[in-house]
């Protein structure tokens, strides 16, 4: 599903270069959970970026379902970002103006749906995260949790084929966060394949495998079970 | 992207920002309505004059005395009615044509003196004028040649002497003689009397040689067969007239047509004028437009982002605020012309004109104000277009 070959990535700041990832090799298979975790400044957001077709490295090759990810335009990118993957971010990222089900319904607009569809699959995608019933509210009428279930909910509904979580509980006290990692479990079971980003044990303990990032180099890994 | 969709972002963006929007909006709201009023006063002002113009009497000429203090006018170039049906007799471009004297006195009615104007003249003037009677009738050829005591006296001449009581049949004196009163004119709707009538009488100039022991005419005014005649039949006269007196550059011309031309070209100036202004609105619009979508993209920098980690494409983003910028400069058009239509009914209010708004002029106000948006929107959009997802999604 995912394949990354000696992955290096250089961020350049005036003079400083600064190496976010080095020679980083992962695969992830269809239907796995996988954790990634590690200090900040460890790579693990820039690798996330790469991994969501939003940042491109500097050298190696990321095969998304076999495809060359460098070889694509940034038409192309946005088909797989709109199609494949399901992003949740740590601050949710939802548009402040929106209600729930507008903010569900963003990637299904850029898919080219219908409004009626677009409105039946966003309220259907809410119902899967249990908020169909605060479909009308907008974010700040939200608490975190809900919040990060609507986030959660836009990111499933193009039924992507990857779902790509940036500490998705990070913001979240850890009721919430445990409400949204069972989210995430069932997802799972359902066949979906994940690849989350977390510095918490607790977190990452949900996964099947955990990948330890630091500076920039993937140092360790380990079965889930383990922690 | 759904084009609606679009078109609904926008509107809630632009709501959400509704002074802002409304100041960035003044720019395309002052030119449009500027235009708007000026053609709607401009184009009802050309159909009054039009109006006015056909009323005055369409192919009207006259001849009158040239005005030169090296070389004036003396009994001898004085006209004749004799030159005014040699004319008649010798131009087959003059349809009809007869003299006309001017002159001032005062009648008393009911202890009142009352200043009236005399216009002393044939029955052909009617047909060139084109004189429109209320009651009665105008004099004819008999009461000219029996130098009769008729007249014709104005509508508000009339309410003056009489009030609401016919005027017809009764009599008034002028210079001590009994004029029998056989018509009432129409009142004069014209915007050059801006709603006042002159208080007037028309007598046969046989009448007034007659009592008043003067020859004197103030002028000749005639009619031409058609339009294209009007020169000829100017033409015709003025070599008649200089044969017939043997003398020469000694009287001169004016016909309806030209003063309509010059009264064009003053209007035809004036638009020309307002459309600049209104132009130079429009521009400085247009880079309110700009800035305020400037701002709007660096202000939604993290909803670029967003969207472009949802699967936007850059075409998305870049329609996305362009019809942002559209929908408010088109906005601000709908606005301007509702404004300058109110603005140019108010004035025509004042200065009793009619107004006109042609579908043209309103679509040349929606394109044009359309126009500034997408001109003035492009860069922005670029901009926004082309951010980097990830720089955007970072952006506090």
């Amino acid at each position: 599903m995912i394949q990354v070959d000696n992955m290096t990535k250089v961020y350049k700041s005036g003079e400083n270069e600064v190496v976010a990832l080095k020679d980083v090799n992962l695969h992830i298979k269809k239907g796995e959970f996988v954790a990634i975790m590690g200090p900040s400044g460890s790579g693990k957001s820039t690798l996330m970026n790469i991994l969501g077709c939003l940042d491109k490295p500097t050298s190696g090759e990321y095969y998304l379902e076999g495809k060359a990810i460098s070889q694509l335009d940034s038409r192309q990118l946005a088909h797989i970002r709109n199609k494949k993957i399901g992003f949740v971010f740590q601050n949710f990222n939802l548009l402040p103006r929106m209600n729930a089900l507008r903010n569900v319904e963003i990637p299904m607009i850029y898919a080219g749906v219908s409004s009626g569809d677009r409105r039946a699959r966003a309220m259907e995608a809410l119902k899967s995260v249990g908020l169909e019933d605060r479909w009308h509210h907008k974010p700040n009428e939200l608490s975190g949790g809900q919040r990060q279930r609507v986030a959660i909910a836009r990111a499933l509904v193009n039924s992507p084929r990857i779902i790509l979580a940036d500490e998705p509980t990070g913001n979240l006290d850890s009721k919430s966060g445990a409400e949204i990692m069972e989210i995430f479990t069932e997802l799972h079971r359902n066949g979906a394949t994940i690849v989350l980003v977390t510095h918490e044990n607790e977190i990452a303990k949900y996964a099947q495998r955990i990948v330890f990032f630091r500076d920039g180099r993937k140092v360790d890994e380990k079965s889930g079970e383990l922690l | 992207m759904n084009f609606f969709e679009s078109i609904i972002i926008a509107w809630e963006s632009i709501v959400a920002n509704k002074l802002r929007s409304l100041l960035t909006m003044l720019g395309i709201i002052i030119g449009v309505s500027s235009v708007i009023t000026v053609s709607a006063l401009g184009q009802g002002g050309r159909a009054a004059i039009n109006k006015e113009m056909d009323a005055f009497g369409a192919n009207r000429f006259g001849i009158y005395y040239k005005y030169n203090p090296d070389n004036p006018i003396t009994d001898a170039d004085v006209f004749t009615l004799q030159d005014v049906l040699a004319i008649k007799e010798i131009s087959p471009a003059v349809e009809s044509i007869a003299p006309i004297s001017w002159d001032t006195t005062s009648i008393r009615s009911k202890g009142k003196e009352i200043g009236v104007e005399i216009a002393a003249t044939t029955a052909d003037y009617a047909k060139i004028a084109n004189l429109k009677l209320d009651a009665g009738r105008f004099f004819s050829n008999e009461d000219e040649n029996a130098k009769r005591f008729v007249a014709i006296i104005s509508e508000s001449l009339a309410k003056e002497l009489f009030g609401s009581s016919t005027a017809i049949g009764k009599k008034i004196m002028v210079s001590n003689r009994p004029f029998n009163i056989i018509g009432v004119l129409a009142r004069e709707e014209s915007i050059f009397s801006m709603g006042q009538d002159s208080k007037l009488m028309y007598i046969p100039i046989s009448t007034y040689f007659s009592y008043s022991g003067t020859n004197w005419i103030n002028g000749i005014q005639g009619k031409a067969v058609s339009q294209n005649e009007v020169d000829r039949a100017i033409e015709h006269s003025l070599s008649i007239l200089h044969r017939r007196h043997r003398n020469e550059d000694k009287y001169d011309a004016w016909n309806s047509q030209k003063e309509m031309d010059s009264v064009n070209q003053v209007t035809g100036i004036v638009t020309l004028v307002i459309s600049a202004i209104a132009g130079i609105s429009l521009l400085v619009g247009g880079i309110g437009i700009m800035n305020i979508m400037l701002v709007s993209v660096t202000e939604r920098t993290r909803e670029i982002g967003i969207r472009k980690a949802l699967g936007a494409q850059e075409i998305d983003i870049m329609i996305q605020f362009l019809i942002e910028s559209l929908v408010l400069s088109f906005s601000g058009g709908v606005l301007g012309m509702f404004i300058g239509f109110g603005v140019s009914k108010i004035i025509a209010l004042f200065i009793k004109i009619p107004t006109f708004i042609s579908w043209q002029m309103v679509a040349i106000a929606f394109t044009f104000s359309a126009g500034v948006g997408i001109c003035f929107g492009l860069y922005p959009a670029r901009k926004a277009a082309y951010q980097d997802p990830i720089e955007a999604l970072r952006y506090e």
